[in-house]
Formats: structure tokens, sequence, C-alpha cells
């Protein structure tokens, strides 16, 4: 168990006391406790660990001069060094043009999130025995030869008050297992990762093994790999490899990067972005995603459903309290530190739970109206080295087939995928009905054209 | 003196200010006697961040982190805890949460390393730098930031300059249940430049920073400058840049591309820990020859030949001294990475490469500074020899594969046409196979960069980012996968 909310908010109080009489006219004080627990096992070496992490981010404005100071640690002399230092090194900066608003307690008042008390304080025995389980799978595919899985459990609470006088709080728990699986065959590794996630037991919340099954046979080895012959017009992407690509939009949506003029889409609300098929929707109350919260990291409670895309044409940025502010727009409840209440970094405007609304097609259905293209499975590597900035990516496909006249002919080598994601959203031609859930948001297969594929 | 009021209990109560040496003594006095054998290790550190853009500092933060770790084995079963509330209390929850670990491992096949004992020794190290950013005005800083920002802007007054200045040090205090301890200082800094080009039709963007064990006076006399114009330079070129050309191609590699090449598709497959979970194809192929003589691969604790840049891991978080070993030595595998007890089991030496991310994490096998070391061709060789083919600048990551499979995105490029440069490039994936690509070297040359910065690093099993040097000479290879970008 994390300490008590209650101990936290009174460390809360003090902590934004201490910055007033400090000499800050606005302060923010930020206090998490968190837990961890990590089995991984490959092969039959394993690690199991437990962590906790808690610890205080203070950010104050002193005769508007502003900085934010983090420390690890819930103790008073630890709440102390993060004030001080703050108010002592605000005063040695510059005055700072950007708004600040902070919250006040009428702006935060909803119930906390649901949290399964399973996971506030885990069995080892239970952890272990999920990997095992699952793990057991492969007896029946001995020719996998490499397979590693990880569970890991947290929970958190986080309490956040200012000099308004807020002081809002909320909790997380939630469970996530990996799997990471690898077959060679015809002088071709064929690798894929398994994750799912969920706010309860993943054991329970997942059929486990059922997801390893369908793993297993997607890493098949088939008939001789061959490599891409000729130039295709498009690609069909799983839902995994749609997500992965697609996420590398995120960044661009938020309203700190669009004020600033560093974002693709600054200006461009309301202007045709995407083909008419795509629509997108960030969801930070949806009660079944990890990323579900009442407030975000600076108070700020969250707006629900926020259209960012709908067929084709920008609708919203996203936004904290200092880019809302700038931008004449409301605060969004997107202050957020990485996942929700647990990592020791300042609050960014970012994007919480994507959704890309499906489509009506089956996979099935996108390779049949396909008429020459390239079927991707199961993850790409390398697609976070997108460039957010222009748009660029280069990323690989292991797993791939040929499709031709809507059937999928042969098995390809890796195909390495390239193109602009800002154009390929242009190009997004059809959507299937598989909408799959990932630790920031949803997405279905998709089937898009405007990239290059080789091998 | 607490500015806080002292009619509230504090949260968690620990009112006495503490050493991490004596931390470390005081956890070490409370799990003696309750394992066969352990490790504590209490560890500080601090990072700190400054922004400039538009002529002023934009903005500060600074974050610290403080906590404690114990490993220990009962029966030949380990059992790892950590936590950063260091009350006796909290102390006690930690040592009994590795008993019930190791205790319920007991029950699996699978184990983790066993516990190698060392000879008792006193490792001590402290970082020697002119300038300490720690200590630092902010004027002191702006003005670094600021002679960069202005040498961007002087190149083109349109473009978005953010210039940053990024610094962390760590203090990491190591005591085992043999008497070894270790009282270890690390500091990295990084002084960087990003400009972003949108007066063109396409937008653009360059970076360039200097990095490394250093303080304010260690970046150089015009290193600011240096960066600032190099960064601008290269975000108008990228404006301008075409799409590199899709398919197989003769390819020379900066030193940082070839630094990504050497960390991720080949460090990797020998750190020990990949080795014993076979999930590297390296298994059981230690003296076999991947490469011509004129290619080795080294992990070092200490780049010797520019002490200064990448990082310093004088000591891991094992307390094993570091040292540098050639992985690839001529062509031929010769050593694994190897944490502590995976050493042991080999009967190896161990090398220094059990480290952890902060006192969160337990030790696991990872890189220090990781480089194909230089050979005897200039840069200008290079391109001559090459004749027609591509030449690519920079990494952005990537991913290594278990098979040595690897596809990593260069940063820009140029087109090489009888063996000069010609047009600029977009970022561009190349991929292939490691060992492929090792046979495939036809030179490396003699200039030598290896680059750690606080932006990015190492990510493994959860311990992201975990600060590693990369880098080495520029290396030609006659045949390589280019995926090109549309």
């Amino acid at each position: 168990m994390t300490l008590p909310v209650e101990a936290l908010q009174a460390a809360v109080e003090r902590g934004v006391r201490a910055a007033q009489r400090a000499g800050a006219e606005d302060a923010e004080v930020y206090l998490w406790s968190a837990r961890s627990w990590e089995t991984r096992e490959a092969g039959r070496l394993r690690t199991v660990q437990e962590s906790d992490g808690s610890g205080v981010n203070v950010r104050v404005r002193v005769d508007g001069r502003r900085v934010s100071v983090i420390s690890s640690g819930l103790r008073d002399e630890d709440i102390t060094w993060a004030v001080e230092r703050a108010v002592s090194l605000a005063r040695l900066m510059p005055r700072s043009d950007t708004p600040w608003h902070l919250p006040t307690p009428e702006e935060s008042s909803a119930p906390p999130t649901p949290v399964d008390r399973e996971l506030t304080n885990p069995r080892v025995d239970r952890l272990l025995g999920v990997v095992e389980e699952s793990l057991r799978v492969f007896d029946a595919a001995p020719w996998i030869d490499y397979r590693a899985g990880a569970l890991i459990t947290s929970e958190g609470t986080f309490v956040v008050g200012n000099t308004n006088g807020l002081l809002a709080w909320d909790r997380h728990a939630h469970e996530s297992f990996t799997c990471e699986l690898r077959a060679e065959g015809q002088g071709e590794f064929r690798t894929m990762t398994v994750g799912l996630q969920a706010r309860r037991p993943v054991n329970e919340a997942h059929d486990i093994p059922g997801a390893l099954r369908s793993a297993i046979e997607l890493v098949r080895v088939k008939a001789q790999a061959v490599p891409l012959a000729s130039p295709v017009n498009e690609v069909v992407f799983d839902s995994h490899c749609a997500w992965q690509l697609l996420q590398g939009l995120l960044p661009s949506f938020a309203g700190n990067a669009a004020n600033a003029k560093r974002s693709r889409f600054a200006s461009q609300v309301g202007a045709v972005v995407a083909s008419e098929a795509f629509t997108l929707t960030d969801d930070s109350s949806d009660p079944t995603s990890i990323r579900c919260y009442r407030y975000d990291d600076q108070g700020s409670p969250s707006q629900g459903a926020l259209p960012l895309v709908e067929r084709g044409i920008l609708r919203n940025h996203v936004h904290d309290l200092s880019s809302a502010l700038q931008a004449g727009a409301a605060p969004t409840g997107h202050g957020l530190r990485g996942a929700v209440g647990r990592y020791v970094q300042p609050p960014k405007t970012t994007v919480a739970n994507a959704r890309v609304a499906p489509g009506d097609h089956t996979l099935q259905e996108l390779v049949e109206t396909c008429e020459k293209g390239v079927l991707v499975e199961g993850g790409l590597l390398g697609h976070f080295t997108l460039n957010s900035v222009t748009g660029d990516f280069s990323c690989t496909a292991p797993l791939a087939h040929l499709v031709e006249r809507g059937r999928v002919t042969a098995p390809l080598k890796p195909v390495t995928l390239g193109g602009n994601l800002f154009d390929l959203l242009r190009e997004v031609r059809a959507l299937g009905r598989d909408l799959q859930r990932f630790s920031r948001g949803a997405c279905p297969s998709v089937r898009a054209g405007g990239l290059t594929a080789s091998t | 003196m607490s500015v806080l009021p002292p009619s509230r209990p504090p949260v968690a109560p620990d009112p006495e200010p503490e050493t991490l040496a004596g931390l470390a003594d005081r956890v070490r006095s409370a799990v003696a006697r309750r394992a066969d054998c352990f490790e504590v290790r209490a560890e500080a550190s601090e990072s700190i961040e400054y922004t400039w853009s538009r002529g002023g500092l934009q903005g500060a933060g600074t974050s610290r982190l403080s906590g404690v770790a114990v490993r220990l084995w009962v029966k030949g079963r380990s059992g790892f805890a950590s936590c950063h509330t260091t009350d006796a209390a909290a102390i006690e929850r930690m040592i009994d949460q590795a008993l019930s670990i190791a205790g319920a491992s007991a029950s699996s096949e699978a184990s983790s390393f066993p516990h190698a004992p060392l000879p008792a020794r006193k490792i001590r190290y402290r970082p020697s730098i002119h300038g300490n950013p720690f200590e630092a005005s902010p004027e002191e800083v702006g003005s670094l930031l600021g002679r960069a920002e202005g040498a961007a802007l002087a190149v083109n007054p349109t473009l978005q300059v953010r210039a940053l200045l990024a610094a962390s040090r760590r203090h990491v205090v190591y005591a085992d249940s043999g008497g070894r301890e270790t009282d270890s200082e690390t500091l990295l800094a990084t002084l960087l430049t990003h400009a972003i080009h949108r007066n063109a039709s396409r937008p653009g963007d360059g970076q360039d920073w200097i990095a490394g064990e250093r303080g304010l006076r260690d970046f150089g006399a015009d290193g600011p400058e240096r960066i600032g114009k190099h960064a601008a330079v290269t975000a108008i070129e990228s404006s301008t840049a075409i799409a590199a050309p899709a398919g197989r191609h003769r390819v020379l590699c900066d030193n940082a591309l070839s630094g990504v090449l050497a960390h991720e598709s080949f460090g990797h497959l020998t750190e020990y820990d990949l080795i014993a979970m076979r999930w590297s194809r390296l298994h059981g192929c230690l003296g076999q020859r991947f490469a011509s003589e004129a290619v080795s691969v080294v992990d070092a604790p200490i780049v010797e030949a520019s002490p200064r840049d990448g990082i310093r891991v004088p000591v891991d978080e094992e307390g094993v001294e570091g040292r540098p070993i050639r992985v690839l030595d001529k062509g031929v595998l010769r050593h694994w990475m190897h944490a502590r007890g995976s050493a042991q089991l080999e009967g190896h030496e161990p090398t220094g490469n059990g480290r952890a991310m902060n006192a969160r994490w337990s030790p696991i096998v990872r890189m220090r500074n990781t480089y194909f070391e230089p050979g005897d061709l200039t840069v200008e060789e290079a391109l001559e020899t090459m004749r027609d083919g591509v030449y690519l600048i920079g990494g952005r990551g990537g991913a290594p594969s278990a098979g040595g499979e690897f596809m990593f995105t260069s940063v820009r490029g140029y087109l090489v046409k009888g063996g000069r440069i010609d047009a600029p490039l977009r970022a561009t994936a190349i991929s292939g196979n490691i060992f492929d690509f090792l046979k495939g070297v036809r030179g490396v040359t003699r200039d030598f960069q290896v680059s750690a910065t606080n932006f990015g690093g190492c990510g493994k099993w959860g311990q992201s980012y975990l600060a590693v040097g990369m880098g080495g000479p520029h290396v030609l290879v006659e045949d390589a996968q280019l995926g090109g970008v549309a």
C-alpha cells in the first residue's frame, strides 16, 4: 500500500504554506506515492523486483519568475528542500511572459477513479504464477526458440494543491503483461511482442494464453519468405502496427507545441489534415482505459471525450492550464506526467487516451480491397524514430505478406516502410472495425497509400 | 532549518540528516544475518535543465532522486527490493520484501545469477570539471545558451531556435557482505541547440551538441557558436533535402551512426544475460570470426582517446571496477559483457557492466562506451573509395533483433557521386544483418568521436534511459539496404 491520501494531503498543505512564507505568490505542490512489482522471466533466468517511488514537485511563481523543482521522498526535509530550492532558483530567473493559471477547488470535485484492491498489494506468488502459467503455452510450440514474459503491477496515489486552496487527488492501479516471442525459419527471424494492460489483474481481464496462441500462429514459420520484387501502392496495417505509427502524431496535438508553432498542426484548427475516413478522439474519462483519470496532474478536471480530428478536419488541440491560457482556449485536462501520477517529471501537455474511430471492415476485407500491396502484422520495428517536426519516418515490418488482387500470396522478408506521417494521414483509405486497446489509446487496422516499401 | 510548521507529524519521520555511507551502513546492519549474502546500494542523484529561446531563459527545472536498494541471496535464490523513504520501518519492509521474493522464487526452476564473492576493497571516484553546472548562476548558463542561439540566428534570423543545458550527477555508495565498498560520483552535462526552419515549402530541423563529463568551462572556447551554427545550417539544408534512394547501396556511416550500429546491433548481442537467456544468436560463438581483421568493437568504462567525451563508469553498481573489453577483436568474438554473477557462472573475469539506472532498479548487464576501433582512412579517402553511394549522418535510433537483423534511422545524409558529396538527403532507414554488415566493411577511418548526452540513452527491461557512450570512426560498407522515404 502506498501512503494514505490524508497524509499526502496534509503534506501538500504544509508545502504550499511553506512556499507562500518563502515568498511565492503562486505555488503548486504535487506529491505522489507509488509502488511497483516487476517479474521478468526468459529462458531459465528470472528477475523479480519491488520498488517504491515517491516524491514532490514544487512549481512556484516569485515576482513573475517561474521554476519547477522535483525531489524524491516524502519526508518533510524533502518537501522543504524542494520549496526552498524552487523559491531561491526562481528569484534568479528572468520574468516569464508565459501565463500560468492555477485551478480552484470549484474546478475539481469529481469522485476518485476506482482501483482494484488486488493490485494495491499483490502477492509475489500470484505474480510469479501468472508469468509461469502464461509461458507454459509455449510447451506446445517447441519451435519457438525464444520467449520472455514480464508482468508489471503498479499502483499509486497523487495529491496536488495550490495557493488557490485546491486539494485534488486521484489514484491509479494497473497491471501489464508483455511477452516477446521469436522463431527462426528459412534464415529469417520472426519476432513479435504481445502487450496486454488492464485496471485489474491482467490474467483475469484478458485471455493471456489465447493471445499468446494467436501470436504463436502469427510467427509460425511459413514457406520461404521472398523479397518484395516490385513497388506496391498500398499497405494494410493490422491494428498494432497502425497504432505504433499513428502514435507519432500525438505530440502534434499538444497545445503548447501549437502555441510555439513547433507543431505541424499549429493554426490548423478547421483545416483538412487527414482523409475523410479518419477520426481521432481523446477520452481521459474512458473507465476501461488505464489512462482514465478524473484530474490531470495539475488538478484540472478531465473534460471527457475531446474530438481531435473529425472526418479529416482538425478540431482541437489538447491543453494544460498554461497552454490554454496562452491560446485563449479552455483547459482540457491534459497536463500529465508521463504515465498517470507516476513519473518524476514536470507536467507536459500530452494526449491522454487517443482513440481512432473504427470503420466497417474486417482485416480480411481490407486485404480484399487492396489491388497490390503489403499486409504488415504483429508490430513494427523502429517506428519511434519518426521525426515529429517533419513527419518523416522509416521503419521495418518483420511480419509482412505480399497482397495481390485482394489475396495474400506470399510471406515477405522484413519490409522497410518509408514515408511521411502527415502525408499518410491524407492517404488513409479504409479502417477496420477491429478496434484494439493499447496503453495510450485504441486503434483499428488501417489501409493506406503514400508509402514506399522495400526489402 | 525546516520552514514547515512543527505542529503536524511528518509523513515519514526521519529527521536526522544522514550521509549515503551512513545509510548504507544502517541497511547493512539491518540485513546482516538475515541472508546468506547481500549487496546494499545507497544513492542520490540530481539533475538540472535550462531552456533558452527568443533571447532569454524560458525555464529552469531541477530534480533529485535518492533511495536505497538491497539484493540478497538465500539458499542460492535472490530477491531485490528498493525504497525511496529511508526510515527504519521502510527499510525493514524493503528487506522483508526482498526475503519474500527470494523465498517465493525457490519454487521455480528459473533462477537469477549467483552472488559472486570478490576480494574486499574500497574504491572511490570523483569527477574533474571546470565550472560546476550545479553551482553556476542562471546568468552564467544564459551566457552560454545565448551565444549558441545567437550563432544560429546569425545564419538565418527566421529560424526557431532553442538552446538547452542539461546536467546530471549521481553519487552511489555500495557495500556487500564480503567487505567490498565503493563510493563514486559521476557527472554528465550537455549543451544542445535545436533549430527549425519553417520558411520553406517543407519544414526542416537540425541540432548539434557537446556533452560529457564537463563543466561550463569545458565546452570549448567557441563550442556554443559551433553547435549553434551547425544546427542552423543543417535545419536549412534539411528543408531542401531529397528522399534517399531505396535499395542496396554502398554506404559510409558517420561516427554517430557507426556508434549506433556498434551498440545496438552488435553490443546487445554480447551482453551475457541475453546470452544466458538464449536471446542472442551469439550463444556458443566465442572464438568465431565475424569480420575481417580491420574490424574491432570495444566497450570501455572511459573513452581513453578523449576522456571528457562519452560517459565514465569507473565502477559499476555491483562494486566491480570497470575495464575495457575488446568484444570483437580483429574480427573474432573474444569477450562477453558481464554482470558480476554472470562472470562467475562462466568462469570469466568480471568486466564492470552490471549497471542500474538508479536505486529503484536491480543491476543488469549494460553497455558503457561502445564503438568500432578507428582505422587508417581519412573521410576523404573513404568517400573516394566509395565513389558512388550514400553518406549517412547521425543516428535517430532503431531496433536490433536477436538474430542480428537491425533497422536504424539516420538523421540526414548526402548522395555521393564520383567520390564527392552531392545532394543532401532526408532521414532514411538502414537495415540488414549485422553479420553481413561486418563482413561488408571495406574501410574504417581514423577520425574518432564518442558522445553521450543527457537526452536519451539505452533502454533495456524498463530501465530507460541509461546514459551510454556511442560513436567511433566512419565505417565504409560495400552493400547495405536503405529504406528511403516517400
